[in-house]
C-alpha cells in the first residue's frame, strides 16, 4: 500500500483546525497541524507534507513570511500551498500568489471546494 | 446536532472566551502603552472571531465583529486616533460581542439596539458616551459546559502511571494467589507510591495561573477610577502562581470586592493626595504567592489607610475595652457585620460596607482574610485559602460509631479531658495553659447515642483569632482526605462543609471549623 498523504494545516484557530479535521478524518489521509508560522516551518522541514493549508493572519510570523520561507527551502520548494484567506479581501489573494503560494480558498470554506482543490493537487 | 458540530461549537465557545479575554486585556494595555503589536494582535482576535463566526453562520455576530474590526483596521492604517472614547467603545463592543456570542450559542439571530448604536458610535468621528450592555437584556449564558485546557504532558504522564498501576494490581493479584505474605507487601507497597504519584498529577491537571482572574480586575479598577475622578494603576503580582481552577471561580468575587473597596474607601482624590504629601496617582498590587500548602493573595493599596480612632469608637460602641484593644484587634472589627447604615460602616471602617461577605466568600473556600495597615499609608488585605478544594490534609475523630473528619490545618494540638469534666453533658469552658478555651462535645452537637467512653479528649481548633475545644471519643489521627460535595438534595447541615470516603467505605463528614468556632463562643 502507497503512504499516507500528509496534509499539514497551519491556523492559529484551534476551532478552525478541528474544522478541518473533522472534514479530512477518515479520508486515509495523516493530519499534522501547527498553530503559527514558526512551527508550521518547523514541521513542514521535518516531514516533508504533501500539501500545505495556510492560514494568512497568525501570531508571529504570517501567512506570507511563512510561504516565502517554505519556498526558500530545497524540502517544501515544490509542496503545494494552498493559502486560506478570509472572503472579501483581494489583495490577500495577490499577495498569496506574489509570495510563492499555489492557490488559495476563501474562509468560510465550501467544503466541496476544499476537497476538490486538495484531490487535484495531490494527484499532481 | 451533529457530533461534529457539537465538538465545533465547544471548541468555538472555548476560543472566543479566550479571544475576548485577550482583546479586552490588549485593548487596556494599548491604553497604557499605545504600541501597534499590541493593537495588531487585537486585530487579529477580531479577525479569527470574524473567521468562525462566518464558518458557524452565525450571521449578526459576523456582520459586528466586521464593523469593529473595519475600526481596528482603521487604527492600525493611521487613519484615526486611538483616543480614550474610541478604547472605551471597543471596550464596550467587546462586552457586546460576549452578549452576541451567548446569543449566537441559543441560537438567537438579530443585533441588539444597544450593540447597533455602538456600531454607529463606532463609525462616527465625533464620539458619544459608553452604552451600558444588558439595556435590551443580553439573552441568558448559553448552556454552560466547565472546561479546562490542559498540557498534553500532563495527561501523558497520568496515563503512563494509569498504565503501570494496571500492571502492578495484575501482579498483586498473582501474588495474593500464589506468592507469599512478604511478596504481596512489596508488589503493594509499590502501588501505593504509584497511587500518590498519580493523585498528585491529578492535582497538578487542576491547577491554573491566577494571571487572568488578576486580570479582570483591570477593567474594573479603570471604570471605577473614572468615575471617581480618581487616578491609581494596578500592580500584577506573581501571576504565573497556580492554584486550583475551582478556587479561581471562588475568589472572583471576594477579590474584586476588595478591588472596589480599595478604589472607594482607600484611594484619595488626586487633591487630597497631593495636600497628603503624596504622588497625585495611587497605586494599587494585586500580589500572589504561596506558602505551604497554601495560596496567599494580598490586595494592597497606598490610601488612607484604616482608620483607628473611628475604630476604637466601633468597639466602644459594641461594649468592649476600646482603650486596651490592639492595633490587630481594631483591625478585626472590620469584619464585623455593618453598623446600621452604610454610611457609617464606610465612615467607620474606611473599608466600606460588606468586609463580613468578603470574608464568608473567603471562608467558603475554607480560607481566612485578615486586613492592616497603617493610617494615612495604606491598607493590605491579606486572603489565605488552601490550594485545592478536591482534597484536605485531615484528622480524623471518632465519636459512637461515627467519625469525623477536621482541616488538619485548623487542628492545634489534643488534650484528655479533665476527668471532673467527664460524664457532664453541654459544654464548658476548660483552663488552657491560663487561658480560656470554651468547649463543645460533638456528641451533642450531632446527636450521636450509645455509651460514654472511660476516657474523652478534647481537639483544639483555631482559626484565624479563635479558639476552641472540641470533646470527642477517639483521636484517629491525619490522613489526605478527597473531598465529596455534599448533594445538593440534602443541604449542609450546620458545622458541615463536606463529606470524604473513609478507609473502611462509609462516608464520613467533613466538619466546618469557623461555624463550630462561632458556635462554642456564642455558648460561651
Amino acid at each position: 500500500m502507497a503512504h499516507k498523504k500528509k496534509i499539514l494545516l497551519v491556523d492559529d484557530s484551534r476551532t478552525v483546525l478541528l474544522m478541518h479535521q473533522l472534514l479530512l478524518a477518515d479520508r486515509g489521509y495523516e493530519l499534522l497541524t501547527a498553530r503559527d508560522g514558526e512551527e508550521a516551518l518547523e514541521k513542514a522541514l521535518a516531514t516533508r507534507p504533501d500539501l500545505i493549508f495556510l492560514d494568512v493572519l497568525m501570531p508571529g510570523m504570517d501567512g506570507f513570511e511563512t510561504c516565502q520561507a517554505l519556498r526558500a527551502h530545497e524540502t517544501t520548494r515544490d509542496v503545494p500551498i494552498i493559502m486560506v484567506t478570509t472572503s472579501g479581501e483581494p489583495q490577500n489573494i495577490q499577495r498569496g500568489f506574489d509570495s510563492g503560494c499555489t492557490d488559495y480558498i476563501t474562509k468560510p470554506f465550501n467544503d466541496n471546494e476544499l476537497l476538490d482543490k486538495l484531490e487535484r493537487y495531490l494527484q499532481q | 446536532m451533529t457530533i461534529d458540530r457539537e465538538l465545533i461549537i465547544d471548541s468555538f465557545r472555548d476560543e472566543t472566551e479566550e479571544l475576548l479575554g485577550d482583546m479586552e486585556a490588549g485593548l487596556l494595555a494599548f491604553e497604557a502603552h499605545p504600541r501597534e503589536e499590541v493593537l495588531r494582535s487585537i486585530f487579529r482576535g477580531a479577525h479569527t472571531l470574524k473567521g468562525l463566526a462566518l464558518s458557524l453562520q452565525f450571521a449578526s455576530l459576523s456582520d459586528f465583529i466586521h464593523g469593529v474590526e473595519d475600526v481596528l483596521a482603521s487604527l492600525l492604517e493611521r487613519r484615526r486616533l486611538a483616543t480614550g472614547e474610541l478604547v472605551t467603545l471597543l471596550l464596550s463592543a467587546v462586552d457586546h460581542l460576549r452578549g452576541l456570542v451567548a446569543a449566537a450559542l441559543a441560537g438567537e439571530e438579530g443585533i441588539p439596539a444597544g450593540a447597533r448604536r455602538l456600531l454607529e458610535q463606532l463609525g462616527t468621528p465625533g464620539l458619544g458616551g459608553l452604552v451600558p450592555v444588558g439595556a435590551e437584556g443580553v439573552p441568558e449564558e448559553a448552556r454552560r459546559v466547565r472546561t479546562l485546557r490542559v498540557d498534553v504532558e500532563k495527561l501523558d504522564r497520568i496515563a503512563t502511571l494509569t498504565g503501570e498501576l494496571t500492571i502492578a494490581r495484575g501482579r498483586l493479584t498473582q501474588v495474593l494467589a500464589k506468592g507469599s505474605a512478604q511478596q504481596a507487601r512489596s508488589v503493594h507497597q509499590e502501588a501505593e507510591r504509584l497511587h500518590l504519584e498519580l493523585q498528585e498529577e491529578v492535582r497538578r491537571v487542576r491547577m491554573v495561573p491566577v494571571g487572568p482572574l488578576f486580570r479582570q480586575n483591570l477593567r474594573a479598577m479603570r471604570e471605577l477610577t473614572a468615575a471617581q475622578r480618581k487616578r491609581a494603576r494596578l500592580v500584577l503580582e506573581g501571576e504565573d502562581v497556580e492554584v486550583d481552577t475551582a478556587l479561581v471561580e471562588g475568589l472572583r468575587e471576594p477579590l474584586l470586592h476588595l478591588v472596589r473597596n480599595a478604589v472607594d474607601h482607600g484611594l484619595e482624590t488626586p487633591e487630597a493626595r497631593r495636600e497628603a504629601g503624596k504622588e497625585s496617582s495611587g497605586m494599587l498590587v494585586l500580589h500572589a504567592f504561596h506558602e505551604p500548602g497554601m495560596l496567599v493573595v494580598q490586595v494592597s493599596d497606598d490610601g488612607r489607610g484604616p482608620r483607628y480612632g473611628r475604630l476604637r469608637e466601633r468597639a466602644r460602641a459594641l461594649g468592649r475595652d476600646a482603650e486596651r484593644m490592639t492595633k490587630e484587634e481594631l483591625e478585626e472589627l472590620v469584619f464585623l457585620p455593618g453598623l446600621s447604615t452604610a454610611e457609617k460602616v464606610t465612615e467607620v471602617s474606611g473599608r466600606g460596607l460588606g468586609m463580613d461577605v468578603v470574608r464568608r466568600g473567603v471562608e467558603a473556600l475554607r480560607g481566612m482574610v485578615t486586613l492592616s495597615g497603617e493610617e494615612g499609608k495604606g491598607t493590605t488585605v491579606t486572603l489565605r485559602v488552601p490550594l485545592t478544594l478536591a482534597s484536605i490534609q485531615g484528622f480524623a475523630v471518632g465519636v459512637g460509631d461515627e467519625t469525623y473528619v477536621l482541616p488538619l490545618e485548623s487542628v492545634q494540638e489534643c488534650l484528655e479531658l479533665p476527668t471532673d469534666r467527664h460524664g457532664q453533658s453541654g459544654g464548658g469552658v476548660l483552663n488552657l495553659r491560663g487561658e480560656p478555651l470554651p468547649y463543645l462535645r460533638l456528641r451533642e452537637l450531632f446527636g450521636v447515642g450509645g455509651p460514654r467512653p472511660a476516657r474523652e479528649s478534647v481537639v483544639v481548633l483555631g482559626h484565624g483569632e479563635n479558639q476552641a475545644g472540641l470533646v470527642v471519643d477517639e483521636l484517629y489521627g491525619k490522613g489526605h482526605r478527597v473531598l465529596k460535595p455534599l448533594d445538593r438534595l440534602f443541604p449542609h447541615p450546620p458545622g458541615v462543609s463536606g463529606s470524604t470516603l473513609l478507609d473502611d467505605g462509609r462516608v464520613g463528614l467533613v466538619l466546618d471549623v469557623p461555624s463550630l468556632l462561632k458556635e462554642a463562643l456564642r455558648l460561651r
